[in-house]
């Protein structure tokens, strides 16, 4: 006798108990309907009697989240994925680790220990990426918060301030105060008055006055803002001199970064899974990694009518080959021309077209965690030299050790310079840079390791560059499928190199195929 | 404190045929169909699977992410068609990377991300790989129809360049052949953005100036002087060379 109890036999008990409140919920945790529109989240139809075969090229994010979504919905998936981990881009480096690097591999020296981790991918999450943040939800991933704007950390750069780095809250403080001042006294009967009447400009001088910390006389003599010189605490407090404003100029912080901290993507506070960002790898495998398929390397893919089917080569260079109903790939773009295929020429154009970033990120472990004696908690020290930042790790405070990044250089410029060196190169020119803001630097940090996307075996490239015209005339051609074959991952979407955007990638393409599905189902 | 001692040791640790022998298991449910190879998506002029497969497996491992599928080049990643080239020319090319006499001059920025690539692989297995890539087909020419990285490409007179490509037949042969005999590498099938950037490499003195690349000194001195407008045309009389 079988004594199970089907489910609809449990949600009858439950709605004798409790109601249809409580049946619908009951149904939810089940998974029977799709949970109340929380932010972010995809509802596939469920197959039902049309379970489809999808092959995902790729297990970075957008693959394994489409394999996710796939397998909740009751479609069956292969994950063909080239490299020899999982997770793509979201890469985290510990003891051991083998950075794959073409001609230059590395292996992380780092001590084994929880909290010496480098993220050399995505290292940030802004509380508005609402799908990446579910994903953290329902894949157990603890998050905690991450620093990135730090007024204690520091600004430098070559042409300003003699090479010596200032504090960014000094930056700001005087940068703000000249200006405050500025047009405070501006502010006159005349100057404004289409725009401002009497009541108006007296509440915007105090607005100055307040945005800028000035005197009664609307005069930028110093703030506390920018930390005192001494004192404040047991004796008073002595403001710090104030800057020539023709000297913050100098620096080029103002053009960018010192808004850093405003852009939505950037701004506090953000996030970062505890232990390190591929724990959503984890989370993601702990689901799906029986479907995923290593080291297995895409070598052709055919569309037909009726699917499409891919060829890939195994570990031991023995040729693969899977047929499914669709395909979605992940692989840069930049690879896919590289294979045998037969998709159309408009479409190979359009995979030409976006071109390839070249970041590079590369951390040390310090053996004294000496920016908390700069009184340094987590955040970002900006300078004009290649390696562009220098980020203090938030977790693992007071621990001794930590894992400092010791540059990442997102602009194709400085990103270029330190790709063309070696591993041993980058390190020395970290060292000699970052020693500009810590004199003691080389002393307290050593066992680096860097990540040079350009260059990285299976990627080749990071961020995708979309100039305006390629995205004008490509991006479309991209974004829409070409037969049952989707291009997904960051670099279809308007957030390369943000995780969430190669999710939104995946589900763009997965709704697609789920209204395919619908009208085929209807049609048949 | 620097990783290049670790980088050493741990060179080989995630190429084939290092590892644990186990082969990764394919779900059973996750795989509809595991073709048997002869079985897999047939294309034109495809090469066939059998032959060594250390050497694809290494090509799959340390060349393929640029050079693509089967040798078959990438203007993406400024990759060169390899397949069909003869295994002297690319025993010797892999050779002067390895060796230094190619990818060393500071203004060789395409062979200077190459040469980091064969360091670490013995010679024998540089050839052996030289060997199966000889062994492929000639890719089509619209296999390399993609629109190259650079926009270097201004469209030459292919009839000028075909009075022109006469000195460069008596190495390189009347079709673009090649020659092993003359160390003169096959033309025909070799994508034109490649071949263009190298004769400006030449023309500069970027390559064949070491003194190690005696092959290489002999094309430099072949296209002394060339003019830009002349490298262009004779490129776009080498594009309608068929590749095979």
């Amino acid at each position: 006798m079988d004594r199970r109890i089907s489910r609809r036999q449990l949600l009858n008990a439950v709605g004798a108990a409790g109601g249809s409140a409580a049946v619908h919920a009951a149904a939810t945790a089940l998974g029977l309907l799709p949970a109340a529109a929380r932010a972010g989240q995809l509802n596939l139809r469920p197959a039902g009697g049309r379970a489809r075969h999808v092959v995902v090229i790729g297990a970075g994010i957008a693959g394994l989240t489409a394999a996710y979504e796939l397998r909740r919905a009751g479609h069956c998936c292969t994950v063909l994925e080239a490299s020899h981990r999982p997770g793509g881009r979201c890469l985290t480096l510990r003891r051991g680790d083998v950075v794959d690097e073409l001609g230059a591999r590395q292996v992380c020296d780092f001590d084994d220990q929880p909290h010496l981790y480098f993220n050399a991918g995505p290292a940030r999450i802004p509380g508005t990426h609402t799908s990446l943040l579910h994903y953290c939800r329902v894949l157990d991933v603890p998050l905690e918060i991450f620093v990135n704007d730090n007024r204690n950390a520091w600004v430098h750069d070559d042409a300003a301030f003699g090479g010596r780095p200032i504090r960014n809250r000094e930056y700001m403080t005087d940068a703000r105060g000249f200006l405050a001042e500025l047009l405070a006294k501006s502010v006159a009967p005349g100057a404004l008055d289409a725009r401002l009447d009497a009541g108006d400009r007296e509440r915007l001088r105090e607005f100055l006055r307040a945005y800028g910390d000035l005197d009664a006389s609307l005069a930028y003599n110093g703030s506390d803002r920018a930390g005192y010189a001494s004192g404040g605490m047991t004796s008073p407090g002595v403001k710090k001199p104030v800057r020539d404003f023709s000297n913050l100029l100098d620096a080029n912080f103002w053009r960018e970064y010192m808004h850093w901290g405003e852009l939505a993507d950037q701004a506090a506070p953000m996030l970062q899974p505890v232990g390190g960002m591929d724990r959503i790898v984890d989370g993601f495998m702990r689901r799906v990694g029986d479907a995923v398929e290593l080291r297995a390397a895409v070598r052709e893919i055919r569309l037909s009518e009726t699917g499409v089917e891919v060829a890939y080569t195994g570990e031991r260079g023995d040729v693969r080959a899977v047929r499914a109903d669709y395909c979605l790939n992940s692989m840069p773009a930049h690879l896919v021309v590289g294979l045998r295929h037969n998709l159309p020429p408009r479409y190979v154009r359009a995979l030409s077209a976006p071109g390839r970033g070249s970041l590079v990120k590369l951390a040390f472990q310090a053996q004294r965690r000496f920016w908390e004696d700069e009184q340094i908690y987590g955040g970002i020290s900006w300078t004009s030299q290649d390696i562009t930042q220098i980020w203090y790790p938030p977790h693992g405070i007071h621990a001794g050790t930590g894992v400092i990044l010791g540059a990442y250089a997102f602009d194709d410029e400085p990103g270029t310079r330190l790709t063309r060196l070696s591993p041993a190169e980058r390190i020395e020119a970290a060292l000699a840079q970052g020693e500009k803001i810590h004199p003691d630097y080389r002393r307290h940090v050593g066992r680096g390791v860097s990540v040079a996307w350009y260059r990285m075996n299976h990627v080749l490239g990071c961020s995708t560059r979309w100039t305006d015209e390629a995205m004008r005339d490509h991006f479309a051609t991209l974004q829409n499928p070409t037969g049952r074959h989707y291009m997904v991952g960051d670099q279809i979407s308007h957030h390369p190199g943000w995780q969430e955007g190669a999710i939104q990638s995946a589900y763009h393409a997965l709704r697609d195929i789920d209204r395919r599905e619908r009208e085929a189902g209807a049609a048949g | 404190m620097g990783g290049s001692s670790m980088m050493r040791r741990d060179f080989r640790r995630i190429l084939p045929m290092s590892g644990p022998t186990a082969v990764t298991a394919v779900a059973a449910m996750a795989v509809a169909v595991v073709l048997a190879a002869s079985a897999r998506p047939a294309a034109a002029g495809q090469a066939p699977d059998a032959g060594p497969s250390a050497p694809r497996a290494l090509y799959g491992a340390a060349c393929a992410s640029c050079h693509g599928t089967d040798g078959r080049g990438n203007p993406r990643i400024d990759a060169p068609v390899l397949a069909g080239l003869s295994a002297a020319y690319l025993e010797r090319q892999l050779d002067g990377f390895r060796r230094g006499y190619r990818g060393r001059h500071p203004e060789d920025v395409e062979g200077l991300e190459m040469r980091p690539m064969v360091e670490g692989f013995a010679a024998a297995e540089l050839a052996a790989v030289g060997v199966w890539l000889a062994s492929l087909p000639v890719p089509q020419p619209a296999a390399a129809a993609v629109p190259t990285a650079g926009a270097e490409g201004q469209a030459g007179d292919p009839a000028r360049g075909r009075t022109l490509y006469a000195a460069c037949a008596v190495c390189h042969g009347r079709s673009g052949e090649g020659n092993d005999a003359l160390g003169a590498p096959r033309l025909a099938g070799q994508a034109s953005w490649y071949t263009l950037r190298q004769l400006r490499k030449f023309v500069a003195g970027v390559r064949g100036s070491h003194p190690d690349d005696t092959s290489g000194a002999a094309m430099r001195a072949s296209v002394a002087g060339l003019a830009p407008v002349d490298a262009a045309d004779i490129v776009a009389w080498i594009e309608t060379l068929p590749g095979s």
